[in-house]
């Protein structure tokens, strides 16, 4: 009698545990959505040109899930840029590239949550392209501001560019030792078969291929060159970051190289001055949830034969395993689309000008494309651990409480164990009003006042050219930065360097 | 037994790891005395760097300037007989490989208010210093071109503030790195420039200042 009685407590915790188990994992999740609506809707009125509409959205989105506030402030600071507000921008992306340089040291409390939930438990640092576009906003912003800390931010893009090329050449050396221990014969080497050490030496190293992901640090450093460029001093520093334009991204380099367009601050023809046109085209790719199939399948078969040979079961891989892969948002303008005229107030308007010669110097879509594929393994491993922990953690259950084989609490706890592994979401945190492009233009023109005409050829009917007047200064650089973000000229055209100043959009 | 204390010990993790994950964004703050030592800035210079190399730079410069006091046109003589120089501060420039963010306002109302405490100097506003540097379109670096140095001059004349002298200040730094922990030398240059004769009287004030990812890493580079 009192066996029974034990045995019929035992069996209510355990059926009381399973019940909390699956409101625990289900709470976890709750009140995800609300925020991710508002987030939608402030991308969404963005695209639309509604810059205010956009920031009260993204500021409910940011009362309703706090935990990412800087992956939501990385978007209130494009909002700012479109807004003509670049010094809170500057002021933004400044603070918030320290604050995701320490989230991106890793946690133990987050990394031990994460396996329990999904990777979105661990603070959001931004993806690595993402966090090179962080650097590129705050020089940017320094530029179309007082430019105070433009020359410092010019360094630490060197800095960064330098670090990269060195991973980048480790990964070779490391890449070439391995396929030199590979390829050496393994035993039986006769004195005669060694080579000499002056031959080895000769062999020509592997080059370092940069990848898509890279593409960033192009755009960094165009942006140091126009700073660098400023100073007749700075002649070498000037090259290099030309030089790393063309490493980074070489098919930019060859467009410059066929185009005359001129060169960079003091590089110009004595008495002139260079304007760039830097037009940030489209949003960044969305990032959505995609099912790792194989890795789902073959984790059925494992927990399968595991649960057939063992003392208990264990929940089956109903949910498949859950990864992100970057998804380009609709509404992007092709590259050519917008068409820039650079004259000079007094000119007869007989002869028409020639238009300038875009390129892309950053394509996110790409570079979020790349970064997919170099963390693709490590994400599925990732998630594989999780899954491992979780299916252990159910086995441990069923042992410690004496959970009998199908029995109707081990069909219970197998059900709240699928549920806890459905709970799982892929991580699509990623900054939304990011770019999806960014072309580039540049003329070298004499020192004065110049009018600039922009106008989306034949996208935007309705809209009006949009007439610039800029102010070209000896030995200096002036840039002209326009957000595009669908179909139409959004916010303000911000006009920095020798020249400062911010227009709004004419409808 | 056993087996049911190691699912309590499971459990208790689950939930304090999950009370930990929630503290994390709760930000207190405190109203320093006079006496609390500045706050030591992990990634870049704060007021720990930029307080004392204000005050040395600005002291050397006084006290160097002390002993080279030269008439010049708009040289001004107060009740007591102090000639005082009259000094356009046209800003801080920042040359170091670190962005200083805010601190370059504070920077310069720091010495800005220092030197005007100094009988010796009579410091233009920097509301009419501003306001003809946009007229001028100039920056600080080209203002010792005759003709740039001349705009300015005009464009301050005719707000009725003449000036003799332009105050450079400048900041920069070096680095050197050893295997992730790095040391910057922070630098903060005054160079005041008579523009009558061309002549200038610089001084400077040096900071150094170790970042370490560890502990270790400062006793390993410094022994303490």
């Amino acid at each position: 009698m009192s066996l029974s009685r034990q045995q019929t407590g035992l069996c209510f915790r355990q059926r009381r545990l399973a019940l909390v188990l699956t409101l625990t994992a289900l709470t976890s999740t709750a009140g995800c959505q609300t925020w991710q609506e508002t987030h939608e809707a402030a991308i969404a009125q963005f695209g639309a040109g509604d810059l205010e509409i956009s920031r009260t959205a993204l500021q409910e989105s940011q009362q309703k899930f706090r935990s990412e506030k800087q992956m939501l402030e990385l978007d209130q600071g494009i909002l700012d840029l479109a807004s003509g507000d670049v010094r809170q921008a500057e002021t933004r992306f400044r603070t918030l590239r320290h604050e995701l340089e320490d989230l991106e040291q890793k946690d133990a409390t987050e990394q031990a949550s994460s396996m329990l939930t999904d990777s979105r438990a661990v603070a959001y640092s931004g993806r690595d392209f993402e966090r090179r576009m962080i650097l590129n906003m705050a020089l940017l912003t320094s530029v179309l501001g007082d430019s105070q800390d433009a020359f410092a931010y010019s360094i630490q893009v060197t800095e960064a560019a330098n670090a990269r090329r060195t991973v980048l050449a480790d990964a070779v050396k490391k890449a070439t030792d391995s396929t030199a221990v590979a390829g050496s014969s393994p035993a039986g080497t006769t004195p005669s078969d060694v080579t000499p050490a002056s031959f080895a030496s000769e062999s020509v190293p592997t080059a370092i291929v940069p990848s898509s992901l890279d593409q960033p640090l192009a755009f960094s450093a165009y942006l140091a060159a126009m700073v660098q460029s400023e100073q007749p001093s700075r002649y070498q520093e000037t090259q290099q970051a030309l030089d790393d334009v063309g490493f980074w991204n070489p098919v930019y380099s060859r467009h410059d190289a066929t185009s005359s367009v001129g060169n960079f601050g003091v590089r110009c023809q004595p008495g002139n001055g260079t304007l760039h046109v830097i037009t940030l085209v489209g949003k960044a790719p969305r990032w959505v949830s995609e099912s790792a199939n194989a890795t789902s399948a073959s984790l059925l078969i494992a927990d399968r034969i595991i649960s057939f040979t063992g003392k208990h079961t264990l929940p089956p891989t109903i949910a498949a395993v859950k990864i992100a892969r970057p998804e380009p948002t609709g509404n992007t303008l092709p590259v050519g689309s917008v068409r820039c005229f650079v004259t000079h107030p007094g000119a007869s308007s007989g002869a028409a000008p020639s238009p300038l010669s875009f390129a892309t110097i950053v394509d996110l879509n790409e570079a979020a494309e790349a970064s997919y594929r170099e963390h693709r393994d490590e994400v599925i491993a990732q998630a594989i651990a999780r899954r491992v922990l979780k299916k252990g953690a159910v086995y441990v259950l069923k042992e410690t409480q004496k959970i009998h084989r199908n029995s109707l609490v081990d069909l219970g706890v197998n059900v709240a164990g699928v549920a806890w592994e459905a709970l799982e979401k892929a991580d699509t945190r990623s900054w939304r009003l990011l770019p999806a492009r960014i072309d580039v233009a540049r003329t070298e023109l004499p020192a004065g006042d110049w009018s600039t005409s922009l106008q989306l050829n034949g996208y935007d009917p309705h809209g009006s050219a949009q007439t610039i007047p800029v102010h070209i200064e000896n030995g200096r650089n002036t840039c002209i930065v326009v957000l595009i973000p669908e179909k139409a000229l959004t916010g303000h055209i911000l006009i920095g360097g020798a020249d400062n100043q911010t227009i709004p959009v004419q409808p | 037994m056993p087996r049911q204390w190691l699912l309590v010990v499971l459990l208790s993790c689950v939930l304090a790891i999950s009370a930990i994950s929630g503290c994390r964004g709760r930000q207190r703050a405190h109203v320093l005395k006079q006496d609390d030592k500045d706050m030591v800035g992990s990634h870049t210079a704060g007021a720990e760097t930029w307080k004392p190399l204000i005050d040395e730079s600005v002291g050397r410069l006084l006290a160097k300037s002390c002993a080279t006091v030269q008439q010049a046109s708009h040289t001004s003589v107060d009740s007591h007989g102090t000639q005082a120089r009259t000094v356009c501060f046209v800003g801080v420039e920042n040359r170091s490989g670190e962005e200083i963010g805010d601190f370059k306002e504070q920077i310069y109302e720091h010495i800005d208010t220092q030197i005007s405490q100094d009988p010796q100097f009579k410091m233009i506003s920097r509301r009419y210093v501003e306001a003809a540097m946009g007229e001028c379109r100039c920056r600080p670096d080209t203002l010792v071109l005759p003709a740039r140095q001349r705009e300015l001059q005009a464009a301050l004349e005719r707000a009725d503030q003449p000036f003799d002298y332009l105050l450079f200040a400048s900041i920069t730094s070096g680095t050197t790195n050893s295997n992730g922990d790095y040391q910057r030398d922070y630098l903060l240059t005054m160079e005041l420039l008579d523009i009558h004769t061309g002549e200038s009287l610089k001084d400077s004030a040096m900071l150094r200042k170790g970042y370490h990812k560890s502990l270790i890493g400062k006793l390993k580079h410094y022994n303490d």
